[in-house]
């Protein structure tokens, strides 16, 4: 299977210029009038998939098919799927739809959440390299690791929510005994990203999570269903936890100060340029979202971002006035028995540095220095034309000879007139032999 | 390799884009990233003193594959005690900017602990010129 999520459908793709525009991390191009994903480049953000206009673009998540190999499929519905049936009575009917569709279990995301959100709190008390920046969105970390490395001891060594829920419910299965083998965890996802993320997990060694299902697939299977279904079990998350999926992400703002909630690729990438300038050094904690609207703005997610923020904005609310009423969180037990699996990173996360031009540095000066020769002959309007997002970026690529000058048309046009230029003296040339009455007018 | 940037004093929105730049350009060296953090501070910090004090100016950049230079020059008020300003939490600054977030008075300490050089010269009335080096 391919590493990335972010895969392109040719035959849907008719190399416009929009995805090529949008794309974070520049990662990729029109050749041949279709676009080209650089895996290198890529992390996973879904831009390209949100953005594209024929549908050429897509997440490459695993099939719900795949359930079938295991004798227990557990599903972990990430507090944003909640938002997908806005029309549903509570968040119980939703859970009691998955176990309608071929689910024999479900963990909610949400609740390992707000183990996840305690850790974080005890993490910030206790670092000294300020701010930290969440390590929820695997988008995220990988733009960190390619254009901002020097910002990865800012990454807060915790495990996602997802990792946390899998984790717990393999570790629960186990000690019952069952053969882990026939265990199978389902992250059902808002984004291509998390699917990325099992197959290449960052901070750990290996996901515990099995299959990641699109939101957009179980939807289809679910949508009538949630009205019907009778709620056979109590939801265990609490108004803590589901608001991991809202735009301001899952910490309680009262509870630090110096607090960014940042979400959206271009003011994601403004805040990390003011923390690498060193501007943002006194704010305690950054969490950053790829998407705009945080999760519920994910590829995969079908409601509107806005629409779902209210939505869950309702259950939250709900659930405050539940708490309440029963003196005292719904899940105190199980958190307490989630907060005794491991969570903290394993490994370090390495940079990736894919906008470096070459591992000599002389010659990668040369090459910067040929590269702000032709940018400068360029037309600097960023047309997009010759398939690079930017003139800048196609200076790049034609050092690094992935591409041709004469892929830029106001290169090939200056060329044209050149020739034309040439041939046009040539015809005024006098041929001894030739009577001087046919020079040409 | 040689960059030059001019710097306009009254745009506060395109303020640091020299140094957003710099450190596009050093990141395509492949520098060891903490280096390149060291760098963008330090010459953020110096490209926003030319905005907020000096009215802008011109700033040129000097890389070869050893060393780094950068070249602040500004026509500005001039620097009047160098050694007070290089006191951490000393700033001349106006309430108005510091309501912006600047003036916290760690300008030139920040460039002296973010540098391997600097060199700073100042004539009152005339302008300052202020180096900035790095082994690389």
């Amino acid at each position: 299977m391919d590493t990335h999520s972010v895969t392109l459908e040719k035959s849907k793709c008719i190399g416009c210029t929009d995805c090529i525009k949008r794309c974070p991390t520049e990662a990729i191009r029109v050749r041949n009038s279709k676009a080209q994903i650089i895996e290198d480049r890529c992390i996973d953000c879904g831009n390209c998939i949100r953005i594209c206009r024929n549908g050429a673009k897509k997440a490459a998540t695993d099939g719900i098919e795949l359930m079938k190999k295991y004798t227990y499929r557990i599903a972990l519905p990430a507090p944003s799927f909640y938002a997908q049936f806005p029309k549903a009575p509570g968040i119980e009917w939703i859970l009691e739809a998955l176990l309608q569709i071929g689910f024999t279990d479900y963990f909610e995301v949400a609740t390992a959440a707000e183990v996840i959100s305690e850790a974080t709190y005890a993490y910030l008390k206790k670092t000294l390299t300020h701010p930290v920046i969440s390590s929820a969105c695997p988008a995220i970390v990988r733009l960190i690791q390619s254009r901002f490395p020097s910002l990865l001891p800012h990454i807060l060594p915790i495990i996602s929510p997802m990792e946390l829920a899998a984790r717990y419910i393999k570790t629960e299965y186990a000690k019952k005994g069952m053969d882990i083998k026939e265990v199978g965890v389902f992250f059902i996802s808002p984004c291509p990203a998390k699917a990325t993320e099992i197959r290449m997990p960052r901070g750990i060694e290996k996901s515990m999570v099995d299959g990641v299902l699109s939101m957009q697939d179980l939807y289809k299977q679910m949508r009538n269903l949630v009205g019907k279904v009778t709620p056979s079990q109590t939801k265990k998350s609490s108004h803590r936890g589901i608001i991991w999926a809202t735009r301001n992400g899952g910490i309680e703002e009262d509870k630090i100060s110096g607090y960014i909630a940042v979400d959206g690729m271009e003011n994601v990438i403004n805040i990390l340029e003011k923390v690498e300038d060193g501007t943002l050094n006194h704010m305690t904690f950054i969490e950053a979202m790829a998407c705009t609207g945080g999760c519920l703005g994910g590829a995969l997610t079908i409601e509107d971002p806005y629409v779902s923020r209210s939505t869950l904005r309702k259950w939250i609310k709900a659930d405050k006035k539940e708490e309440v009423l029963r003196k005292g969180p719904v899940n105190q037990k199980l958190l307490e028995a989630i907060v005794k699996v491991p969570y903290g990173f394993e490994c370090e996360i390495f940079p990736s540095p894919v906008f470096s031009l070459h591992t000599n540095r002389l010659k990668a000066l040369e090459m910067m220095e040929n590269i702000e020769k032709l940018y400068q002959a360029l037309p600097q309007i960023d047309c997009g034309s010759c398939g690079a997002p930017t003139c800048r970026c196609f200076a790049e690529d034609v050092i690094r000879q992935e591409a041709s000058s004469e892929a830029c048309i106001f290169m090939l046009r200056r060329k044209i007139k050149e020739l034309s230029d040439e041939m046009h003296q040539l015809a005024y040339t006098v041929i001894p032999t030739e009577s001087h009455n046919e020079k040409p007018k | 390799m040689y960059l030059q940037f001019m710097v306009d004093g009254d745009d506060f929105l395109r303020a640091g884009e020299a140094s957003a730049a710099v450190k596009r350009t050093l990141k395509q060296l492949g520098l060891e990233s903490s280096l390149i953090r060291r760098i963008a501070i330090a010459m953020y910090e110096a490209e926003m003193n030319m905005v907020l004090h000096a009215n802008g100016g011109k700033i040129e950049v000097n890389l070869s594959d050893t060393y780094l230079s950068i070249l602040l020059k500004d026509t500005g008020p001039g620097i009047v005690d160098v050694n007070l300003a290089m006191q951490e939490g000393y700033s001349t600054a106006t309430q108005k900017i510091r309501e912006l977030g600047f003036g916290a008075g760690m300008g030139l300490p920040n460039m002296k602990r973010y540098s391997d050089e600097l060199k700073i010269t100042t004539i009152v009335g005339v302008g300052t010129e202020i180096l900035l080096g790095y082994q690389l």
